[in-house]
C-alpha cells in the first residue's frame, strides 16, 4: 500500500463554534492506482486532500506514506515529503504571478531528480503558444493546465488533484484527464483525485465517496475504462 | 471628510498589518525632521543671542595697544563727541607649562563681562575664570589659581563678551582655548600683579549705533592716523577685523546648505519609500479595489483612503521631530559650538524660518509625491484591478530571459516585479553612501593634511623679528614675508634667499623677478603658467601682481616664493629688509626684545586639531545617520518585497522549497541588489565627492588636497552590508515560521 489513512479527525473552530469537517475517515490506496474522491461541496475533500498533502495536521488519526508515518512529523520532514513525493493540484491554482508560465511549470521540475522534460509537456498541455505569459495573462482553464504542469513535472509518486478540470470545458477536460492517464501509465505515479464530475470515476481503480465529513462508501471499479472513452 | 468613509474603520488594521515598516519610516522622518529643526533652532538662537551681545554687552568698535600708556595730547584729539575711549590695559601671565592667561581688570562700561556661575570678584584675592579654558584645566568655583607669587581663588566662571573665540593675537590663524584663556581680578588685584608685559590697550566706541560699515572704517582710519601721528602703536584692531570677536559669529550655520540639501534629499526617499508601500497594498488589494470602484467609489474617496495612513504617520513625525529637534537635538548643536566658542548663554526662540523649512516645506514634498503618485496609480481601468495587473503597459509580455538557469531567472522576476523598490534603494543607498564617506573621509583628511603640513615645514623655528636684528648663528637663514589679501583669503607673499637651504627646490627653481606659487593656490584659481595674480594690501590702496612662473607643493597655506632681492624691491624696502630667521635650532643670541614671534610645528597644526574639535560630533552623527538610513531602507524595502510575494512564498513551501532555498530566491536577490547599489554608488559617489569638495574648497579660505582614506569606502559598504545582514537573518526567521496551514485561510 502507498497510502494508509487511519481513523483521521478534523475540526475547525470559529469562535464558540465548531465545524467538525472529518469525521474517522479511513482507506488505503494502492500504488500506482488513480483514487477518485468524491461528494459534495463541503463535504470535506479538500481538507482531506491537505492533510495527505502534509498541509494540514489532523486532531486524530495517523496516515502511512510508504508504511512511514507522516502526520506528527515536523515541518521539515513534512517539507521534504512534499518536495520528493508530492505533485499538488490546487483548486485555486496558485500560480506564482510574477513567473511566466513556463517559468512556474519549472518552479516543480527544479524539486525533483528526474523531472520530464518541459517543454514536451507545454506541448501536452496544449500551452506551448502560451509560454511566455504571466498567470494575470491567461484564462482560468490555462492557469489550472499550469498548475497541474507544476505538479506532473515533478513525476511525483503521488499527484494530489484538487478539481482538476473544475474550470475547464469539455474538451480540454478531457485532454486533461487522458494527460493525467498517460503519467499514470507512463511512470506509475499514483493519483488521488478529487472532483464534483461523476463521470471522472469511470476511469478511476478505486472510487471514495465522502459525505459530511465521513466516508460513505470506498470501491475498486470493476469496469474501468480509458479516459478517452469517458463522456458526459 | 475621512470619518464619513467606512472604509477607514480597517485603517487601525492595515496601520497593524504595516505596523514594521511605518514605525521604521516614522523614526527615520522623527530623526531627520529632528535633527535638522535642532541644527536651525541652534543656529538661529545662537545667532541671535550672539548678535544682541553687541549691544548688551557694548562691544568695541575697535582697540589699539601702544608701546607705553597713551600720551595727553593723544587723549586730547581723541577726546570728542563722536566716540569715547577706555581702557583695557591687560596682562599675559604663563600661570604653568604652556598655560597662558591673559587678565584683565574686572570692567563694567565696555566689552562687558557675563557672568555664567559663581560671583564676580569682590575681594583681591579673587578671581573669574572664562568658562572653556577653566574647564580644560580643571578649574571650578573654589580652585586655587597662581598667578605669579600671589594665590587667588576662583569666585565664578564667566565669558567675555569680546572673546568668543579665544584668539592669542588677532594676527594668529587659530585659537585655542586650553593653552589660553582670560580671566578677570578687581582693580586692586591687578595694580598688585607681578608682570613682565603690561599691554597698554585702548578701546574706542562710537556713540552711533547706526554707523554703515563704511563710516565706521573712516572713522577708524582717522583714528589710526592720529594715534600714529602722537605715540608708538604696537597693534590696531577695527571690530570688523577683530577674530576673537567675528570668528564665532561666522561659523553659526557655515554648513546649513549642505544640511538641508541632505535633509531634503533624505524627505524625497521618505515620500518614495510611501509610494512603493501604498502601491504594494493596493496591488495585494488590487482585487477589493476592483470590486469597490466597481460598486461606485470614486477615486478621490480610495485616494484619500491610501493616502491617510502615510498622511498621518508624517504629521506624527513632523510634531515629534519639532519636539526633539527644539529640545534634545538643539541641546546637541549648542554643545557642539559651545565646546569651541566661549558663548554667552541664549533663550532658545521660537523660529518660524526653522519651522518652514523643516517642518512645512517636507510635509509638502512628501504630499506632492504621495498624490502625484496615488491617482495615476488607482485611475488604471477596473478590468485590471480585478484581473491583479497593476502594469501600466496594455499589453505585457514578460521579458523573456533566454536559457538563464532557472533560478536566475527567477530572481530576475522578482527584480522586475520590483523595479520601483529597488531604485529607491539605489538612490537611498547613494545618499547614505555619500554622507557617510564625507562623515568618515574628513577625519583622515585632516589628518593627512596636518601630516603633508608638516613633513613640508620650511623649519623647526620660524623667528619673525620686531625689527631686522643679526645673528651670529650661521645655520639660520634670512627670509622676508608679507601678507596680502585675495577677496577673502590670505597670502603670504614670502623672500627666500637664492641658495636657500631650507627651501633647495623652490630656490633653484625660481629666477629673479620670478615667482613659484604654492600648490592650494594654484589649484584653488584653476591657474596655469603665465596667470597674473593681483594681491592687495589690508587697508591700502596698494595692488602687486604676481605672475605664475612655477607651482611647487607647499600644503601649509597659500604662499608665493620670490627671491629675498625682488622682495625687496615689489614692496619698496631697502637692501637690508628682512623679517626674521629660518632656523632648526632656538637662536640663542637673539634678544626677546626683537622677537615678535616664534612659529613651532604646534602652531601650524593646531588650526586643524581645533577644526576636527568643532567637527568631529558632525562628522560622528553624518556617520550614525547613514547607518541608520541604510537600515531603515533595506528593512523597509526588503519586507516591501516579501510581503508582495507573500502567496508565492506560502505556496513555494507547500511546494516543498526548503527554508533556505526560498531565503536564496527572495532575501538573497534583496541582497544582490544591495551589493549592486553600492557597487554603482561608490564610483558615482567618488566622482560626486571630488566635485562637491572642489566646490567647497573654491569657497573656503584655505585649501586641502583631496584624500580619501583607503578604509572609507570599505568601511561604508560594510556597514550597508551589515544593516542587509541583521534584516536577512530578521526576514528569514519570519519566513521560517510562515505556516502553510495558515496560507490556506488566507486564500479565497
Ligand atoms: N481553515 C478553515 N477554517 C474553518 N473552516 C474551514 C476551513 N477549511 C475548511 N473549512 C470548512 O470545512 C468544510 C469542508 O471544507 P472543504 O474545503 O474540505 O470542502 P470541499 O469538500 O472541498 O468543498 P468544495 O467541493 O466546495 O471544494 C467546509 O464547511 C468549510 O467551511
Ligand atoms: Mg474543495
Amino acid at each position: 500500500m502507498l497510502l494508509k489513512v487511519k481513523n483521521i479527525y478534523k475540526s475547525f473552530h470559529i469562535g464558540t463554534h465548531t465545524v467538525d469537517v472529518l469525521k474517522n475517515v479511513s482507506f488505503q490506496v494502492e500504488r500506482g492506482k488513480i483514487c477518485t474522491l468524491l461528494g459534495p461541496s463541503g463535504s470535506g475533500k479538500s481538507t482531506l486532500l491537505n492533510i495527505i498533502g502534509g498541509i494540514e495536521i489532523p486532531d486524530k488519526g495517523s496516515f502511512y506514506f510508504n508504511e512511514t508515518e507522516i502526520n506528527g512529523q515536523n515541518e521539515k520532514t513534512l517539507g521534504h515529503y512534499r518536495r520528493k513525493q508530492l505533485g499538488y493540484v490546487f483548486q485555486s491554482y496558485n500560480l506564482i504571478p510574477n513567473l511566466t508560465l513556463k517559468e512556474n511549470i519549472e518552479s516543480g521540475a527544479y524539486l525533483s531528480d528526474e523531472p520530464l522534460d518541459v517543454n514536451d509537456l507545454l506541448h501536452t498541455l496544449g500551452l506551448w503558444d502560451r509560454q511566455d505569459q504571466l498567470p494575470s495573462q491567461l484564462s482560468g482553464g490555462e492557469q489550472q493546465r499550469t498548475a497541474i504542469g507544476r505538479a506532473v513535472i515533478k513525476n511525483p509518486d503521488l499527484l494530489l488533484c484538487d478539481e482538476p478540470t473544475g474550470a475547464l470545458d469539455y474538451k480540454t477536460s478531457r485532454e486533461i484527464l487522458a494527460m493525467l492517464e498517460k503519467v499514470n501509465q507512463k511512470y506509475g505515479c499514483t493519483m488521488m483525485i478529487v472532483t464534483h464530475n461523476e463521470a471522472i470515476q469511470g476511469m478511476a481503480d478505486q472510487i471514495i465517496r465522502l459525505h459530511d465529513g465521513a466516508i460513505r462508501s470506498n470501491e475498486n471499479n470493476r469496469n474501468k475504462q480509458k479516459a478517452a472513452a469517458i463522456t458526459w | 471628510m475621512f470619518v464619513k468613509n467606512p472604509l477607514n474603520k480597517r485603517i487601525p488594521r492595515m496601520l497593524a498589518g504595516n505596523a514594521g515598516k511605518f514605525l521604521a519610516v516614522l523614526l527615520f522622518l522623527v530623526l531627520s525632521i529632528s535633527l535638522a529643526s535642532g541644527f536651525l533652532v541652534a543656529e538661529y538662537s545662537l545667532r541671535s543671542g550672539y548678535d544682541s551681545t553687541f549691544e548688551e554687552y557694548n562691544i568695541e568698535d575697535g582697540h589699539f595697544e601702544l608701546l607705553k600708556e597713551m600720551s595727553d595730547p593723544l587723549a586730547e584729539v581723541l577726546k570728542n563727541e563722536k566716540l569715547s575711549i577706555f581702557t583695557l590695559f591687560n596682562k599675559d601671565l604663563e600661570i604653568k607649562e604652556n598655560r597662558i592667561l591673559r587678565i584683565y581688570p574686572v570692567r563694567e562700561e565696555i566689552n562687558r563681562i557675563a557672568l555664567l556661575e559663581g560671583v564676580m570678584p569682590e575681594t583681591d584675592e579673587e578671581i573669574v575664570l572664562e568658562r572653556l579654558f577653566a574647564g580644560n584645566n580643571g578649574y571650578e568655583i573654589g580652585s586655587k589659581v597662581k598667578l605669579g607669587a600671589k594665590a587667588f581663588w576662583v569666585s565664578g566662571i564667566v565669558a567675555f563678551s569680546d572673546y568668543s573665540s579665544l584668539f592669542k593675537n588677532n594676527a594668529d590663524g587659530l585659537f585655542d582655548n586650553t593653552h589660553f584663556g582670560i580671566a578677570g581680578v578687581n582693580q586692586e588685584a591687578f595694580d598688585e600683579l607681578e608682570y613682565n608685559d603690561l599691554h597698554y590697550t585702548y578701546a574706542w566706541k562710537n556713540h552711533d549705533p547706526d554707523l554703515s560699515p563704511e563710516e565706521k572704517n573712516d572713522y577708524a582710519d582717522e583714528i589710526l592716523d592720529l594715534v600714529k601721528e602722537h605715540d608708538l602703536i604696537k597693534d590696531f584692531v577695527r571690530r570688523s577685523d577683530n577674530q576673537a570677536i567675528h570668528f564665532a559669529g561666522e561659523d553659526f550655520g557655515k554648513d546649513r546648505v549642505f544640511m538641508m540639501v541632505f535633509f531634503y534629499i533624505t524627505i524625497v526617499i521618505i515620500a518614495f519609500l510611501y509610494v512603493v508601500v501604498m502601491r504594494s497594498t493596493i496591488e495585494l488589494e488590487a482585487k477589493s479595489v476592483g470590486s469597490l470602484r466597481a460598486l461606485g467609489y470614486t477615486n478621490g474617496e480610495l485616494i484619500r483612503h491610501y493616502s491617510l495612513l502615510p498622511l498621518l504617520v508624517t504629521l506624527m513625525g513632523a510634531l515629534i521631530g519639532n519636539v526633539l529637534g527644539y529640545t534634545l537635538m538643539k541641546d546637541a548643536f549648542i554643545y557642539i559650538y559651545t565646546k569651541s566658542y566661549s558663548l554667552i548663554p541664549a533663550p532658545v526662540l521660537w523660529n518660524a524660518e526653522a519651522f518652514v523649512l523643516t517642518t512645512l516645506v517636507p510635509v509638502l514634498i512628501i504630499l506632492l509625491i504621495i498624490y502625484g503618485f496615488l491617482p495615476a496609480l488607482l485611475s488604471l481601468p477596473i478590468q485590471k484591478f480585478l484581473r491583479n495587473d497593476l502594469s501600466r503597459r496594455k499589453q505585457k509580455h514578460a521579458i523573456s530571459l533566454g536559457k538563464l538557469s532557472f533560478i536566475a531567472r527567477f530572481r530576475l522576476r522578482i527584480i522586475f516585479q520590483n523595479t520601483s523598490a529597488y531604485l529607491v534603494l539605489l538612490i537611498g543607498i547613494l545618499l547614505g553612501s555619500l554622507l557617510m564617506s564625507t562623515g568618515l573621509m574628513l577625519p583622515p583628511l585632516l589628518e593627512n593634511h596636518q601630516q603633508e603640513v608638516l613633513n613640508n615645514q620650511i623649519c623647526a623655528y620660524q623667528y619673525i623679528l620686531r625689527m631686522p636684528v643679526e645673528t651670529t648663528d650661521e645655520q639660520a637663514e634670512k627670509f622676508a614675508v608679507q601678507s596680502l589679501e585675495l577677496g577673502e583669503i590670505t597670502v603670504q607673499v614670502l623672500g627666500i634667499e637664492e641658495d636657500s637651504q631650507f627651501l633647495p627646490e623652490v630656490s633653484q627653481g625660481l629666477q629673479t623677478r620670478e615667482a613659484i606659487f604654492s600648490n592650494g593656490l594654484t589649484s584653488k584659481y584653476g591657474m596655469e603658467e603665465g596667470d597674473q595674480l593681483e594681491l592687495s594690501k589690508k587697508y591700502t590702496d596698494e595692488t602687486y601682481s604676481f605672475e605664475l612662473g612655477d607651482t611647487v607643493y607647499y600644503p601649509a597655506g597659500f604662499t608665493i616664493f620670490v627671491y629675498l632681492d625682488d622682495f625687496q624691491t615689489i614692496f619698496n624696502c631697502d637692501e637690508t629688509y628682512f623679517t626674521g630667521y629660518f632656523s632648526n635650532h632656538k637662536l640663542n643670541d637673539l634678544d626677546e626684545i626683537f622677537i615678535a614671534s616664534i612659529r613651532t610645528e604646534r602652531d601650524l597644526t593646531l588650526a586643524l586639531d581645533q577644526l576636527m574639535d568643532s567637527m568631529g560630533q558632525v562628522f560622528k552623527v553624518m556617520a550614525v545617520f547613514s547607518v541608520i538610513l541604510f537600515f531603515v531602507l533595506i528593512y523597509v524595502l526588503s519586507k516591501q518585497v516579501v510581503e508582495r510575494n507573500q502567496q508565492s512564498i506560502a505556496m513555494l513551501k507547500i511546494l516543498g522549497y526548503e527554508n533556505n532555498e526560498i531565503n536564496n530566491l527572495y532575501h538573497v536577490t534583496t541582497g544582490l541588489m544591495v551589493v549592486f547599489s553600492f557597487l554603482i554608488s561608490i564610483p558615482v559617489c567618488r566622482l560626486l565627492l571630488r566635485i562637491i569638495f572642489k566646490q567647497i574648497m573654491t569657497k573656503y579660505i584655505g585649501w586641502f588636497d583631496f584624500y580619501v582614506a583607503p578604509w572609507v569606502y570599505p568601511v561604508t559598504i560594510v556597514s550597508g552590508l551589515v544593516s542587509y545582514l541583521i534584516i536577512y537573518v530578521m526576514q528569514s526567521r519570519k519566513t521560517k515560521g510562515l505556516s502553510t496551514a495558515e496560507f490556506f485561510k488566507e486564500m479565497e
